[in-house]
Parts: structure tokens; C-alpha cells; sequence
């Protein structure tokens, strides 16, 4: 799930938490342990409602081990199946 | 991984709507206050009232900072399991030996300072309005007002302050709180597909 609201600054801000945590078989109290959050907190950044700070963000990429614009992006994330294939139709689809 | 439940005046307040239902009891309470203050005769009894109002605000509010809300709680007792509303902490219970305290107000994240700080806002802001009525027209009742009428009133006030200067920003917390999505994680639910090479 790409969520994105605004935050108070009138920006929005989409994120992949839910699908990377959902990837990796991450319950939210795990990844609030290990980021040392709240597990609320953790679904509040899922589902747009909070912002996080820099410090934030970087210790969820460094537990991801992905970049930041790969997890937090003004504009809506395109699905992951899309980025993955790029649009291309698999080979044996139907035409 | 199963969270422990959160409970206030050991009601549980897992949802928005019972977190809600907490609060209006909580001020339905001081109505019932200030509906008994105006029905007693005597000044003497009118002012036993005040105490038991100071000391139901303390219940949410704290007398100083604090109250059972974790955004606000200084120091909670950690439960036999281990679990609390709150983040573990370490620290020896005053008297009950084998037992430790956490201090959730010390192991707030960055989202829970930033609840806690709208929600005082969001009060205090709020509350000048009627302090700066109060201001204004407070000389014009004290013009002509007896001694008596204006002890009452003061009393009033008090019982007022108690109610919402000590308790606001909690129950602001409490009411706004949202509900959040069930964790699939949590409810062992999430389809795992194994890919057969």
C-alpha cells in the first residue's frame, strides 16, 4: 500500500512501509523495535497521517537497506509490478 | 506478536470509540460538580466539593504533569508480564520490591512528542477564549455582586479550571486518537506463497 497525505505543510508524502514490511514478514511491533519507535507510530507512517523527520526516515532505509526515495516519495508510487516489468506485457499474454 | 491492552481506570481502550466514551464520563462527572454545587446550600459544604473535583482532574490530568496517559504518564508501575502501555524503561519500584518502573514520558518517539505538543496547543488555545471573557467581563459582575455570590462564583471557576486546564490535553489525546488497521502480521493472517522451482 503507497499512502500519502498531508502533512502540515500542506505536502504530500507517499511511502512503501506496509509493502516492505508485508515483503519481509515484519509485523509492526517488529519494525517499531527495531527502529526503536512505537508500533502506532509505525502505522501512522503507513497510512500518511505523520511525516517522519531525517533521522527517521534514514534509520528505516538503513533497516531496509534501500535508498530513501525508494521507500518515501512526493509523488505517488507507480505499483511495484509495473516498475519491476516496466509495462512490458510477459511473454504468452494475451494480446 | 501480541500487544498488551491498554486499560485506563481499568476500562479498556483499545478503540476510538471507547476512548471516547472514557472522556465523556470523565467531564460528564464535573458537570454533575458543578449541577451539585449550584443545588448546595452553605459555603461550607460548597467548598468540599472543590477537593473531590481537584482530585477527580487529577485522575486524567495529573495534579502536575502526569496522569494515566501515556503521552503524559512520568512514570508507570510495569506489569507482572512485562508489558505496559507504554516503552520499557528501568527503574526500581519505590516500594514494592521486584517490581520496576517505566517512563514512557522518557521513551517517547518523535510522533508521540509531536501529539503531545499539538494537543496542549489545540487546549490552551482554546482555553483563552473564555479566560479572555472571563477578563473582560469579570468587573462589571463584581460591581454590584455580594461577597457571598462572588465566593460561589470563584468556587465555580475553580472547579471550571480543575476541569479543563488539568485535563484537556489528555482527553484532546483520547478523542482524537484514530483507530488503526489490524496488523495481518499480528492476526497471523498474511498468505505466504511458496514458489515450487
Amino acid at each position: 500500500m503507497d499512502n500519502g497525505k498531508s502533512n502540515p505543510n500542506g505536502d504530500h508524502l507517499y511511502n512503501r512501509i506496509a509493502v516492505l514490511r508485508a515483503e519481509r514478514g515484519l509485523s509492526r511491533q517488529d519494525l517499531s523495535d527495531a527502529i526503536n519507535v512505537n508500533y502506532q507510530t509505525i502505522g501512522f507512517l503507513e497510512r500518511g497521517d505523520y511525516a517522519p523527520s531525517l533521522s527517521l526516515a534514514f534509520a528505516l532505509s538503513e533497516y531496509f537497506g534501500l535508498p530513501i526515495e525508494a521507500i518515501f516519495s512526493r509523488e505517488p508510487f507507480r505499483p511495484l509490478s509495473e516498475q519491476v516489468y516496466g509495462g512490458n506485457k510477459p511473454s504468452g499474454a494475451a494480446q | 506478536m501480541n500487544r498488551p491492552r491498554r486499560f485506563l481506570f481499568f476500562i479498556p481502550v483499545e478503540t476510538q470509540h471507547s476512548r471516547r466514551t472514557v472522556v465523556i464520563g470523565y467531564y460528564s462527572v464535573f458537570l454533575a460538580f458543578a449541577v451539585l454545587f449550584l443545588w448546595t446550600r452553605g459555603p461550607a459544604r460548597a467548598s468540599l466539593l472543590l477537593p473531590v473535583a481537584y482530585a477527580w482532574a487529577a485522575l486524567l490530568g495529573g495534579l502536575t504533569t502526569g496522569g494515566p496517559v501515556r503521552l503524559f504518564s512520568k512514570w508507570q508501575r510495569k506489569f507482572k508480564d512485562g508489558s505496559a502501555w507504554g516503552i520499557d524503561g528501568n527503574r526500581p519500584h519505590p516500594w514494592l520490591p521486584g517490581r520496576t518502573m517505566i517512563a514512557p514520558i522518557d521513551r517517547l518517539d518523535e510522533h508521540d512528542l509531536a501529539t503531545r505538543d499539538r494537543a496542549h496547543y489545540l487546549a490552551y488555545s482554546t482555553l483563552r477564549w473564555p479566560a479572555i471573557v472571563a477578563a473582560l467581563f469579570s468587573p462589571l459582575f463584581l460591581l454590584d455582586a455580594s461577597p457571598e455570590k462572588i465566593s460561589r462564583v470563584l468556587l465555580l471557576v475553580s472547579i471550571a479550571v480543575a476541569a479543563l486546564f488539568f485535563s484537556l490535553p489528555q482527553a484532546i489525546v483520547l478523542w482524537t486518537e484514530p483507530d488503526l488497521d489490524p496488523d495481518p502480521e499480528e492476526r497471523g493472517t498474511q498468505t505466504v506463497v511458496k514458489v515450487i522451482p
